[in-house]
């Protein structure tokens, strides 16, 4: 059954009314007319104090009585093969309880310097590292390729003899694939539109009155959450299984626990209470997982197994690096008609190294042609990272685009805003950008100004999907004491979701944020969403409202029993009830609470497809962002001063949480843009800055004045209307930089990081 | 795994001297011994920790500049005397690493530390300083290694910002033995890989470093210093200079030292460029010329040859400030 509700859709300043059609339990979705509490208001985060003050316990403060620590062997060598193992020695030490092989039979085949070999359990973690010195193998090594211009060379040696299929997780993107072929170290192309004929496409460039084509390379970064990847697993003596887990998926790790050991869903809990971020590398159970529940349940003792930073940084994820080249036809007004890319990037022993969603989403284009393809290397596994592919495929796209519009004499905003013209949420953002960046004082002539120290600005987009899940099932309750709580499984990947659970509640019932209860991080808590695709607002949130509402509703028959009316006669303001006749008459929400039968109201509601017979909702998540930067010429330091974001996400929830995650998206983009590498030593493939001292990223000194815009999005297709904010954030940033430092010098940084030894070299050529 | 030790909380530096036996380290803050103890690079029968030590804990500016070995960093940095006569010192104290680093980390343990190199630092690489047969980084990724001394054998950068500053001010240090206190130059403190490779500096085991003393008459004279670093919060240098200097009444450089960081295996001096300073016009125009005309007997490895052209800018700049000139650079 379907009720018809009118609602205010649209920007604020520009919203029309539609009627839609919703599920008679529903209740009608904020929209653009919605006067509320909280909802979109800056609210704290209701563990904040907790997270200050150390009381929050992560995976890694875990500590069971009898637990041991468990720790990874890894190999020093890129490539070749074990062929025997010896742990005999390892295990005789005292104090260890098992060592087990990373993998069941041999051969192991190592590919990549970093690769687990055996893990040890030991009664403390300096025990277990003892003994992995005690593990002796027999091995020989191998030729390896550590870049991709490397591994793509004819008789280069190949990391892998058989075909790969791409594992997927729920932070990339398309899990779908068509065969997709490999040759070498070569794994694709993926061709896009897969009919298109590359010859015609060429000749149709060709004829492009203007045309552009530069080529763009973006460096491997890893992901560096604050807390590693970890659990600690209790395997019960009567085969329950019991899982604290530092994960952004706490579904993901129970199935594939409970998968790999053939054990019933129902018999594996994961916990994560609260997690120090993932960034998209900890979705599912991951080496370290299955291994410390083998561990666990060959001593029948709980077992810890995080890995080391060093760990964290050769082996559970990394963002691809990319060679892309680019090139852009347009007419010579400047209309965009062709778009081409060429792209190659590795993920190491992994996969998912495509950068092609800026091209294909952004512009209006007549004709576009993408290839591109995965490179293996002799390096640790690629994983799902802040917008798989986007932060690489923007460097490129946005700095072509201001390549282009500077070939041809457009201001860059002017090029980006006659060639998206179709997109109105844009069009708004860059007005609002511009004005509160004042893009207008922007050098006009790049690297015109004088003396060594030259200021610029630059301008980038970004675009993400909205993405979202169905079937999370979120639980209300309500007991006789009055007492709210919300329930579901979902963990809190550091962005704030259980505030906004608390939030949406409280506005629902008409109460105060930190009166309820919130449990979350616990598969058994309801089927939640993992924090993938920026989805865990988007997927959760309706499905709280929705039970929040239904528990209003059984309040309010309550309430219209005890006025004796019925219930259309009850009217609520804030958590009263009062008779519609008779206002005097009214009951606190205590009041009516202390008359539920038994000791509770208990309801949920599942996550439903958005609304239907409606127009078609706009799916994409826009963004664009300004940047500010000061170019020391004489020594080639870049300094950020300044981001201004402009951001649509549909419907925001908290604005303080959002504006964090937008915060750390361009913290990350700045650490990526200016910092971040990963360094293999070129002669033995092992990582040479497998910490975080040479591993660098920015710190509090290199964060500028960062100025949001948030549109409010009203698009009302679920109850909430909330859309994602986590991974759009981090796209566009190092692109506007790049974008600034040309402003600035007049010379273009195509390669990331931009570090000074680069900005020196660039100059210097300039200069020849 | 770090080994089990015997520890040692001495109160006074002749009892220190005593308790040293032959596998045995001092430690001061800690920063670096405990680091390298971590990851394995080092390794020892007893440790001794000298920061109960209250006599090596000073700043004296009755006639030098005396400051004690075990003064914390960020004392440097604040004290008020050190901040009008030498400058360059406190501005290289409150460049290093992170507030609670400063905290801890003394003059002493930053003017003894081991080298930063990555290949040093890990255990993967046994390299030439570890008592290995090669330098990973000659053939490596040498992107923050030296442009100087680095045909030996070894190509690391002394890490220690304020030996630069140091050295400039021509500072000694004075160095309690089982016989004597000794006078040692800093100038002359520090090997070169050709040298001694496994070695840094000339403190011998069981020696003690008591103080560092600048002679009054390198105080209260103009002083540059910079530090250029890839980014702003906590990261090691990748060029840093100082220069103490003079400028005299006919308007020419006088008695001018010039130091580079991040440059060599050593605080590395501009003896020839110091030389063509001397009585040289501070215009711009002359300080152009001595730049143009430095660093040709640098020797940069395959990835660090921007470092040359950073110092140029740095010499340059540091030139035109000692001048009171505006830098064009
Ligand atoms: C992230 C990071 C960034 C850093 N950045 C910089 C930087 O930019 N510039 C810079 O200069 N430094 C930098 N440092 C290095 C830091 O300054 C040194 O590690 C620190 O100063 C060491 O001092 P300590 O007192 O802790 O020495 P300890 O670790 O205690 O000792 C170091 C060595 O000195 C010896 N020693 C100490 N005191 C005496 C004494 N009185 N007599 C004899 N021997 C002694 C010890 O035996 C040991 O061999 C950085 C360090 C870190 C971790």
């Amino acid at each position: 059954m379907n009720k018809k509700e009118k609602v205010s859709v649209g920007l604020p300043d520009n919203l029309r009314e539609i009627i839609i059609e919703i599920p008679e339990d529903e209740p009608k979705p904020w929209d653009g007319k919605s006067e509320l509490n909280y909802i979109g208001k800056r609210v704290k985060r209701i563990d904040g104090i907790d997270k200050t003050t150390g009381k929050a316990k992560y995976t890694f403060d875990v500590k069971i009585p009898g637990m041991l620590y468990a720790k990874f062997l890894r190999s020093d060598f890129p490539a070749g093969t074990i062929s025997e193992i010896d742990l005999s020695k390892a295990q005789k030490l005292k104090g260890v309880y098992s060592v087990l092989p990373a993998q069941d039979d041999l051969p192991l085949i190592i590919r990549y310097a970093g690769q687990e070999i055996a893990a040890v359990a030991a009664e403390t973690a300096e025990i277990a590292e003892t003994a992995l010195q005690q593990i002796t193998f027999k091995h020989t090594t191998s030729d390896f390729v550590l870049s991709v211009e490397d591994a793509i060379r004819e008789n280069a040696p190949l990391v892998y003899q058989t075909t790969v299929k791409e594992k997927t997780t729920e932070g990339d993107l398309d899990s779908s694939e068509s065969s997709v072929v490999q040759e070498g170290n070569i794994r694709g192309p993926k061709i896009f539109p897969e009919d298109e004929n590359a010859e015609k496409f060429d000749d149709y460039l060709r004829n492009c009155e203007v045309i552009h084509t530069a080529e763009y390379r973006t460096q491997v970064q890893t992901h560096s959450a604050m807390e590693t990847h970890g659990v600690v697993v209790e395997w019960g003596s009567d085969d329950k299984v019991k899982v604290w887990a530092s994960t952004q998926g706490t579904f993901s790790v129970r199935n594939d626990i409970a998968d790999y050991f053939k054990l019933k869903y129902n018999d594996v809990r994961v916990i994560t209470e609260f997690m120090g971020g993932g960034f998209g590398a900890k979705f599912g159970a991951g080496l370290y997982g299955i291994m410390a529940a083998k561990l666990s349940r060959a001593t029948g003792k709980p077992v810890r197994l995080m890995l080391d930073r060093k760990g964290e940084h050769l082996s559970v994820g990394n963002r691809p690096d990319s060679l892309q080249k680019l090139s852009i036809g347009t007419t010579k007004e400047g209309k965009i008609k062709a778009l081409k890319l060429i792209s190659l990037g590795t993920g190491g022993v992994g996969t998912g190294a495509g950068t092609s969603g800026p091209i294909k989403n952004i512009y209006d284009y007549e004709k576009i042609y993408v290839e591109e393809s995965d490179v293996f290397i002799n390096a640790g596994p690629a994983a799902a990272f802040r917008a798989p592919g986007h932060p690489q495929g923007a460097f490129a796209l946005e700095q072509a685009i201001d390549e282009m519009a500077h070939k041809l004499g457009i201001d860059p905003l002017e090029f980006r805003r006659i060639n998206t013209t179709g997109n109105y949420i844009r069009q708004t953002q860059y007005v609002l950008g511009a004005e509160k960046f004042g893009w207008d004082k922007r050098n006009q002539v790049p690297g015109s100004i004088k003396g060594p120290i030259k200021r610029g600005f630059g301008v980038a987009n970004s675009v993400w999907y909205y993405i979202y899940n169905k079937g999370f099932v979120a639980t209300v309750t309500i007991n006789r004491r009055g007492e709210v709580q919300v329930i579901n499984g979902v963990q809190d990947i550091g962005g704030g979701i259980g505030t906004v659970l608390a939030m949406i509640v409280a506005e629902e019932l008409g109460l105060e944020p930190d009166q309820i209860t919130v449990k979350i991080g616990d598969t058994d808590n309801g089927f939640g969403p993992a924090s993938g695709g920026s989805q865990t607002t988007a997927g959760i949130t309706p499905a709280v409202r929705n039970a929040a509402y239904k528990a209003k509703i059984r309040m309010i028959e309550l309430a219209a029993s005890i006025l004796g009316k019925t219930t259309d006669k009850v009217t609520m303001e804030g958590s009263r009830f009062s008779d519609g006749d008779d206002i005097s008459k009214s009951l606190s929400f205590q009041q009516v609470a202390a008359k539920i039968p038994g000791d509770e109201i208990r309801v949920t509601a599942e996550r439903r497809s958005d609304n239907l017979g409606r127009e078609e909702i706009k799916t994409t998540i826009d963004g664009v962002q300004f940047a500010d930067v000061t170019v020391d010429t004489g020594t080639g330091v870049v300094k950020v001063n300044r981001i201004v974001a402009v951001h649509d996400c549909g419907r925001p929830m908290d604005r303080l949480t959002l504006e964090s995650q937008i915060n750390g998206g361009i913290i990350q983009g700045i650490s990526y843009a200016l910092y971040e590498n990963r360094i293999l030593d070129r002669n033995t493939g092992i990582m040479v800055n497998p910490n975080l001292e040479m591993y660098k990223i920015a710190g509090a000194r290199d964060v500028p004045q960062i100025e949001t815009i948030i549109m409010d999005f009203n698009q009302a297709m679920n109850s909430t209307g909330a859309m994602g904010i986590g991974e759009p954030a981090t796209i566009p940033t190092s692109a506007a930089i790049a974008n600034a430092v040309f402003n600035a010098i007049g010379v273009r940084l195509r390669s990331l990081p931009i570090t000074p030894d680069k900005i020196l070299a660039a100059l210097e050529e300039q200069s020849k | 795994m770090i080994k089990d030790f015997e520890y040692y909380l001495p109160k006074a530096t002749e009892q220190a001297l005593t308790l040293f036996s032959k596998n045995s380290a001092y430690k001061a803050g800690g920063i670096d011994l405990l680091d390298l103890l971590k990851e394995n690079i080092v390794s020892y029968d007893s440790i001794i920790n000298l920061s109960g030590i209250d006599s090596l804990d000073f700043i004296d500016t009755e006639i030098d500049l005396k400051i004690g070995a075990g003064v914390s960093i960020q004392k440097i940095a604040d004290s008020q005397p050190i901040q009008k006569y030498c400058p360059a010192l406190s501005e290289s104290a409150s460049e290093i690493a992170t507030p609670h680093i400063r905290n801890i980390a003394t003059l002493g343990g930053n003017l003894c530390q081991k080298p930063r190199c990555w290949y040093f630092r890990s255990k993967d690489f046994d390299c030439s300083r570890k008592g290995g047969k090669v330098c990973f980084a000659i053939d490596g990724e040498n992107k923050y290694h030296s442009i100087y001394g680095n045909q030996d054998g070894c190509a690391f950068v002394n890490p220690s910002g304020m030996a630069t500053v140091l050295t400039a001010l021509n500072a000694r240090l004075q160095i309690l033995t089982k016989k004597e206190i000794k006078t040692i130059n800093l100038r002359d403190f520090y090997y070169l890989p050709a040298e001694k490779l496994t070695c840094e500096h000339k403190l011998n085991d069981g020696e003690i470093l008591l103080s560092v003393t600048v002679e009054k008459e390198n105080l209260l004279r103009k002083n540059y210093y910079c530090k250029i670093k890839e980014k702003q919060s906590s990261d090691w240098p990748i060029a840093e200079i100082c220069i103490i200097g003079g400028i005299n009444s006919l308007g020419n450089f006088e008695n001018v030292s010039i130091v580079l960081g991040s440059a060599a295996p050593i605080p590395w001096r501009m003896i020839k460029e110091e030389k063509k300073l001397e009585g040289l016009q501070a215009t711009t125009k002359y300080i152009g010329n001595v730049v143009e005309s430095s660093f040709s007997d640098a020797n940069p490895l395959r990835d660090n040859a921007y470092k040359v052209k950073l110092f140029r800018t740095l010499l340059y700049r540091g030139l035109c400030s000692i001048a009171g000139l505006e830098s064009e650079r």
